[in-house]
């Protein structure tokens, strides 16, 4: 095989796309899209959706290949390296800390939501819930099995507890395998079998048709109405802008140093241009096509409109855990359906954990020149004592606030960081030069200026009108119950102690690096 | 309710726009990558 530095080397083009098509698609393409279009103006808010996926999201994706690949050629494989390269100034590495933190804190949370999912796909085949047939009764099942409540079906943690363990050790064993052994074996098995089981789902539901036919209003057709039909005059508000651009953010899981993380193991003149627009599309597609065709149309056919909007408006658990196992019950075989339905949730989100496992993991290799065994060992360490937190605090909103911070508001942070040091710092040409480097085709010289000038005005936007709207809001604690409070007070500690000992970490690396070079010389 | 005019105009360019760049992206992929094996 081709040298690469001696790194680890993705064992095929398709298998890496695979990946960072992986780490892109989760439960956000399936819950959180279909409910941002019907609310934001329907057909109409594809219109801003498409706006931002060429202005923002589309030059985020090269942007991030590029500077991945770019740090890969210097052995690094996560942010404080990568800005180390593209900046030489000693604080260069501490906005790369960003690129850590994120993607650390999320791992936390985001692979206890998965364990649910993994959950909920045996409660599926056994029919476990099935007896649940209200709203009502079926959020206490939910709730009680993450012991927010006491219910019919769990009167402790202990399963949520297991699965978690299972979860985090599925998630972990994966990482040891490394980026082809483990990552890409994943990535070409869990997304086209997630393709599947979502098209199988999709076709099902255009089946329901009309349900109940003394409601025939409630039908599948009425629910893609929901989402498709345009409401063109609410695009003079600039909030349905916002939340197209938000929505395009998220799905394409820019922000969080994890596309970094696995361009890096690119080889210096592979193809990022292709693969880049490739990951972008197919996650795109899984959003655009079957998202949409999947838990918003069978509700609105199920519960009607209203009881739709009442679903969508109480989150995307209240639509994945609450009205889809409800749904599940009222069709043929629904026992498969639903395994189907929270597998292809599981293989979502374990695409994704895995992703924002790699760049600490990466860090330990490259900085501290820790073996995958020990890096994997003292990530999973950490990574479990911190997920206590989660678990026991979840009802108090600990993981609310992790996720907005680390999982909302930081991301723009960050991308707003990367792209002024890739594009302006290191230089537009240069920037350019390493995105186009051995690429499939050569990207439309009008993303040069789009890189430059558009999308970090954009990301500036979006930051300040978050900033305003929600970051003063939560970090007054504006709708937090009293009792819940000093939970959320606990887990600002914790994202801050993870931070400053990230930053520690940074700094001990370079202090280490310089004492090799000291010596070498 | 029902789907409209507009809502069916959506629903077509949107998915086909995107499941066109998948498909062409994906065949660009493999092409790209059966060059490469052959190269070596």
């Amino acid at each position: 095989m081709p040298d690469n530095n001696g790194r680890e080397q993705w064992g095929s083009k398709i298998g890496l796309i695979l990946a960072v098509a992986g780490n892109a698609v989760g439960l956000g393409n399936f819950l959180r899209f279909p409910v941002q279009a019907a609310q934001k103006g329907g057909g109409a808010f594809m219109i801003p959706y498409f706006i931002f996926f060429l202005i923002l999201g589309i030059p985020l994706m090269w942007i991030e290949w590029g500077i991945g690949r770019h740090g890969g050629r210097f052995n690094h494989g996560s942010a404080p390296g990568m800005f180390d390269v593209l900046w030489k100034h000693k604080l260069a590495k501490y906005f790369g800390t960003l690129g850590l933190f994120m993607s650390m804190v999320i791992l936390i949370y985001y692979t206890y939501i998965e364990s649910w999912t993994l959950g909920y796909s045996f409660f599926s085949l056994t029919g476990l819930y099935f007896d649940q047939t209200t709203a009502d009764t079926m959020r206490n099942f939910l709730y009680s099995f993450q012991g927010r409540e006491v219910g019919q079906h769990f009167t402790n943690l202990l399963p949520a507890y297991g699965l978690m363990l299972v979860t985090f050790g599925l998630n972990f064993w994966v990482l040891y395998k490394g980026i082809s052994k483990g990552i890409e074996k994943l990535a070409k098995v869990a997304l086209p079998l997630l393709i599947i089981f979502a098209a199988i789902l999709a076709v099902r539901i255009l089946f329901i048709g009309t349900p109940d036919p003394a409601m025939p209003e409630n039908s599948v057709a009425n629910g893609f109405a929901f989402i498709w039909n345009p409401n063109i005059s609410l695009l003079s508000n600039p909030s349905i802008w916002l939340a197209a651009a938000g929505q395009i953010f998220f799905t394409l899981s820019v922000g969080m140093g994890t596309i970094h993380a696995y361009a890096s193991y690119l080889k210096p003149k592979d193809d990022i241009a292709l693969s880049g627009l490739t990951t972008a599309s197919t996650n795109g597609f899984a959003e655009v096509v079957l998202g949409a065709a999947i838990a918003i149309p069978v509700a609105v056919a199920f519960f009607g409109l209203n009881e739709t909007q009442a679903f969508a408006q109480g989150g995307a658990f209240d639509l994945g855990f609450v009205s889809m196992p409800l749904i599940f019950q009222k069709i043929p075989m629904g026992q498969l359906f639903g395994f189907l339905w929270f597998l292809l949730l599981f293989f979502a989100g374990i695409t994704s954990s895995v992703a924002m496992g790699q760049p600490i993991i990466a860090f330990l290799e490259d900085e501290f020149g820790f073996s995958r065994k020990k890096a994997v060992g003292v990530v999973a360490i950490v990574v479990l004592i911190a997920v206590q937190f989660v678990v026991f605090y979840q009802k108090y909103g600990f993981l609310n606030e992790m996720d907005y911070w680390a999982g909302t508001f930081g991301l723009v942070v960050f991308a707003l960081v990367e792209t002024i040091l890739f594009m302006w710092v290191f230089g537009a040409d240069k920037a350019w030069k390493e995105m186009n480097e051995g690429g499939d085709f050569q990207i439309p010289r009008v993303f040069y200026y789009l890189m430059k000038f558009i999308t970090p005005v954009v990301l500036f936007v979006l930051m300040i009108w978050w900033f305003i709207e929600s970051a003063i809001p939560t970090l007054l604690l504006e709708g937090v119950e009293e009792v819940n409070k000093p939970y959320y007070w606990g887990s600002r500690t914790l994202m801050v102690v993870i931070f400053i000992c990230l930053i520690l970490l940074i700094r001990k690396a370079w202090q280490l690096r310089a004492k090799e070079e000291n010596l070498n010389n | 309710m029902g789907l409209t005019t507009g809502g069916i105009i959506f629903l077509a360019c949107a998915w086909g726009g995107m499941t066109t760049l998948t498909i062409y992206c994906f065949v660009k992929v493999i092409k790209s990558e059966k060059k490469e094996s052959q190269s070596k």
